[in-house]
Parts: C-alpha cells; structure tokens; sequence
C-alpha cells in the first residue's frame, strides 16, 4: 500500500492533455484514471475515474453507497493512498506528503464519521479552528454563513445532528478554502434543513468556492451541482449537467395502462403492438408520446374499454440515475 | 486567490501560525479537562483518597511519593489513552488532521496540558502529604520537577502505544485499566516478595519505568539522591522512547471502522 502511486510526468511539455489543464488555471481539479484497490477487496473500490472542476462550479458525484463516493474524496483530500492514477488539486498532489501540507491550509473539507470536542461551545470552535489559520474567517462571519448565530453559546453535544452536521460545514469554511469537499452533507437532513444547507452551498459558490458535493440525493445533484457524475461500482456511469445525463440516456416518454385481460398483441393498433408487455400490461417508451397516446386512447374509446391506471411521464433525474446504476448492478459494488 | 495565480506561486504560502496554534491547542486541552467532572475525579479526588486509605495501614512517608508517582500514570498514561481513543472513534482526531494544524502540535498540545494537570496534582499531593501526614518537603525540589516532567514525558508516550493497541473507545477502559493494574502489580510485587531471586528484583527494579518513576521520586523527595538514580531516570526516558518510536509507527486517527 505505501508505494508510491504512478504518476504522469510534469516535466513533458508535448504530452498532451496532463499538461493542457495544469496550464489551465481555472481548472482546480482534475484527476485522470484514479484506482483504489483496497487490500484484501477481490474489487477495487474505484477503478479509473476521470473528474474536472472548474473554479466557481459545484461538482456533484453522484451514486449509491458503495458506488466509490468516499473512497474518492478520501483519496482527494489526502486521508487513503491511491492505487493508480493521476491527480492534481489546486496544482498539487494530495498524494504527496509536502503538496497535502499546503492543500491543508487552501482546502476544506465535510467528511463523513468527524465529530467535534464535546467539551466546547460553537464558538470555542470555530476559534480553535481560526487559530489554524493565516487569514481566518472570524466565527462571527462562519456562525452567520451556516445559520448558527442562536446555537455559538451551546455545547457541541447539545447540538441537534443538522446543527452538528451545519458545524462541520461551518469549520471546513474558517480557512477561506478554495474548495469545498461535502461529502454527503445533508445524509439525516429533514427536508427543511437540507433546503438551509442548499442554500449555503449556493452562497460559497457566489464567494468564489468550488464544491465537491457528494450524494445520493438525485434532488440534491439537480439542484446544486452544476455538473454531475453518476458512479456506480467505482465506475462513472454518466456525466454532464443534470439535464443532459436525463437527456442523453434517451430514456424518452413513458405511456403505462392496464389492458383487459381478453386482449392480446394482435388486438392492439400495430404501431402500439410492441408495448404489450404481457397480459392486462401495456407499457411503452416513445420519443414523442402524443400521437401513440391519441391512438390508444381512440383505440380504447372505439372499444369501449376503460385504461385502468394510465399514466404518462417524462424522465426525471431520478430515473436517469436509477438506469445508469442498475447497468452496473450485476457487477457488485464493495 | 486570483484565478490567474501560477500552481507554483500558490505553493509558496506564508508560515504557519505555530505560537497561536500552541497556545490554542493547550487552552482548548485545559477547558476540556477541566469542564469534565469525572476525569477531575480520577485525577484529584482518587489519588487522594488512595492516599488516605493506604495511610491506614502503612508508613504515610513511604505512600506520598508512591500516590505521587500514580497520578502520573494515571493522568498521562490511563487518562490520555481513554481521551485518545474516545476521540479518534469520535471522529475528533480525524476532523482535526483535516486542518493545517501539524499533529506535532497537536500532541505537543495535549503533552503540555497533561503536565500542567500532573503539577497541579503533585501540589496537591505534597500539601496534603506534608499538611496531613508530617511528609517532609521534597529534599531536591529540582529533581524531583525534572522527574515529574520526565515522567509525564515518558507515561504520555506510552499513553500514544497504548492507544494505538486499543481498537474501539468501548475497549479503552478495559484495555487501560488492565495495562494499569498490571504494570503497578508487576511493579509491586517483585519489590514486596522475598522468593523473586535478586536478579529479577533488579530488572524490576531498574527496568520497569513505574518502579522507576516511584524509586526516583521517593529518592528526590525523601532523599538521600543517588548517583545511581540516574539510571532510574534513563530508564525512564528509554521507555519514553519505546513509547514514542511504537506510536509513530501504528497510531491512527481515524475511527476503526475505517479501512
């Protein structure tokens, strides 16, 4: 496990696209072919992922638990070694013991399984944490971004688990970090404090921040992420704005109703035939459900038969999601 | 940061703020111990207690360096390994290696705070011992603070191995408590039993850092001071060594459930 993991070389100025996004200083993250094999695991539990983030952006990595999430903001913010692959944070290694030093002081981070001194106040600390810091936020300013203002005289094991999660957020801001890792921070929320702690990522990305958000929240991607990745398996499954993952699996429309049980295929118009499914179910997936819908709707009304239960949807991001994992499902996840 | 910053301008970045963060460290070490009643208990009101008991029915002169000697142990070895544990399961110990904040200061922090503690303990040891029960004052008073730091030093090391062998908070008592008892009944016995032939009693006696620590301080206190004391001194400065060689080579901070 300690070897070090390969690497691109630097120092090749001809070679491509490594060096192409270290020129380009807008980019503040990218890795390229990243494997974590864990000891002893028959899989890896990430096999060669490709990530971007751009300042300003919020990146959403989306997927089920197990799909590789953690393992990668680990690996990113320099808690797991990697297996294979290249990375590079704000220009600088996270996997490199001196880069990792810096990256501390100009990265943030909300992990999952952190807790905070039990013994202290809100404000005690955030002020331990400002004391880490050149140019820290003050608590004041951090209590205010996170919406703590009525909680700074509490003890941290007072807090409620959206107070204590709003906290960890609240630290990973004191140092005036460049990027944010959330690595499912709302994971307990009720929906009322998941729509508070939206509106916090919304406000750091207006301060300049970029965030890696974590989730398997399809609402939460949609919402906040300006692009998206699925992973499923330690594999990304899909990648773009929400709106183009939705549109790119061409998942189309949806037309579902319950058929009598006297009619078979051989019944049905011809154009709609392919949407019988099996005895008393008709489902079919069109581009564009306006005419098929007017054919079976005239076709029952001629009939005289009633649609029980019929139902037309567009695809929602949820959908998207549970198609692009489900692909993977066979394989297993770790 | 401007977004047109080289990835090399940005690495060169202004010093830490290391007195601040030491300072912070140490503060926020004292208001947590001082803030939980049950570590004041086993820190001030024990040893005390142990000390009136065993006054019953020994020589109280022999006893006040012996309870002296035990708060050490158990404030910087037994109390620090149960905080460690608690707080790497807690999450606290990886939330705050996520931070610029070396883990040198960190455990310098801690190292600190336990000795001002452990201090503040002895004083209370000796007042009550020469308040209440005729004990001398200490005969090289100057010693006797260079073995409790010594001591302080070598326990909190060793405070580190030991919980870096405990493997969830829920084992820590359990685990602390018998590396206690077995070390002080090792400890004890081979100086109370005649059939332990000599050669035994003497590595007992010279290589088991709390008899070192007892033999040292009773010596510092109550004098005469040897110069074969000194050895009791290196002892324990090895033993602090062990400690501190075993705790950078296996001590985690992160929870255990973690891979």
């Amino acid at each position: 496990m300690p070897e070090a993991p390969p690497r691109i070389a630097e120092s090749q100025p001809d070679h491509g696209s490594t060096d192409d996004r270290v020129l380009d200083s807008d980019v503040v993250l990218s890795v390229r072919g990243l494997v974590k094999q864990y000891a002893g695991a028959a899989e890896p539990a990430v096999r060669g992922i490709d990530l971007e983030l751009r300042r300003g952006e919020v990146l959403g990595m989306l997927g089920p638990n197990g799909a590789g999430k953690t393992t990668t903001v680990e690996i990113l913010t320099g808690f797991r070694e990697r297996t294979a692959g290249d990375v590079q944070l704000l220009g600088l290694d996270p996997g490199v013991r001196a880069d990792l030093r810096a990256l501390r002081r100009r990265v943030g981070v909300v992990l999952q399984q952190t807790g905070h001194l039990r013994y202290l106040t809100v404000r005690e600390t955030l002020e331990m944490h400002a004391a880490y810091y050149r140019d820290a936020r003050s608590p004041a300013e951090v209590l205010a971004l996170v919406g703590l203002e009525d909680s700074a005289t509490k003890n941290v094991r007072a807090l409620s688990g959206g107070q204590q999660r709003r906290l960890d957020v609240g630290v990973a801001l004191v140092g005036r970090p460049e990027v944010v890792f959330l690595d499912e921070p709302t994971t307990g929320f009720d929906p009322a404090a998941r729509r508070r702690a939206w509106d916090i990522v919304g406000e750091l990305t207006s301060l300049g921040t970029s965030v890696v958000l974590t989730t398997h929240y399809m609402e939460e991607a949609a919402r906040l992420a300006d692009r998206v990745v699925v992973l499923a398996a330690g594999r990304i499954v899909g990648s773009g704005t929400p709106e183009e993952i939705a549109h790119d699996l061409q998942l189309g429309t949806t037309i579902r109703a319950q058929l009598p049980d006297d009619v078979d295929a051989e019944a049905l118009p011809a154009a709609l035939r392919r949407g019988f499914v099996a005895t008393g179910t008709f489902e079919l997936r069109v581009e564009d459900a306006t005419r098929p819908l007017a054919e079976l709707c005239s076709w029952a009304l001629e009939r005289g038969i009633t649609l029980v239960d019929l139902d037309v949807r567009a695809p929602s991001l949820e959908d998207s999601y549970l198609a692009l994992t489900d692909e993977t499902e066979p394989e297993g996840s770790t | 940061m401007t977004a047109t910053a080289t990835p090399a301008a940005e690495t060169r970045e202004p010093r830490l703020p290391l007195g601040p963060m030491l300072r912070m460290q140490v503060a926020v070490e004292q208001r947590i111990f001082w803030r939980n009643k049950s570590g004041m208990f086993f820190t001030f009101i024990l040893p005390i207690a142990l000390l009136f008991t065993l006054a019953l029915s020994n020589d109280p002169i022999d006893m006040v360096p012996f309870i002296a000697a035990l708060g050490i142990l158990s404030t910087g070895f037994q109390g620090l390994s149960i905080q460690l544990a608690m707080h790497r399961d807690q999450g606290v110990l990886k939330r705050i290696m996520a931070t610029p904040l070396p883990a040198s200061l960190l455990i310098l922090g801690k190292a600190i705070s336990t000795t001002i503690v452990i201090l503040v303990e002895i004083l209370i040891v000796i007042t009550v011992g020469v308040g209440l029960f005729d004990a001398p004052l200490p005969e090289h008073p100057f010693i006797l603070l260079g073995l409790v730091l010594l001591g302080t030093a070598t326990f909190v090391a060793l405070g580190y191995a030991l919980a870096s062998i405990i493997p969830t908070s829920e084992s820590a008592p359990a685990i602390t408590n018998a590396a206690y008892l077995g070390l002080l009944l090792v400890t004890v016995l081979i100086a109370q039993v005649d059939a332990i032939p000599d050669w035994l009693q003497d590595i007992g006696t010279h290589g088991l850092p709390l008899r070192a620590l007892i033999e040292s301080i009773d010596h510092a206190w109550m004098g005469p001071w040897k110069a074969s004391d000194a050895w009791s001194a290196l002892t324990l400065a090895a033993w602090g060594a062990i400690g501190a060689l075993w705790s950078v080579r296996r001590f985690r901070w992160e929870p255990a459930n973690e891979r």
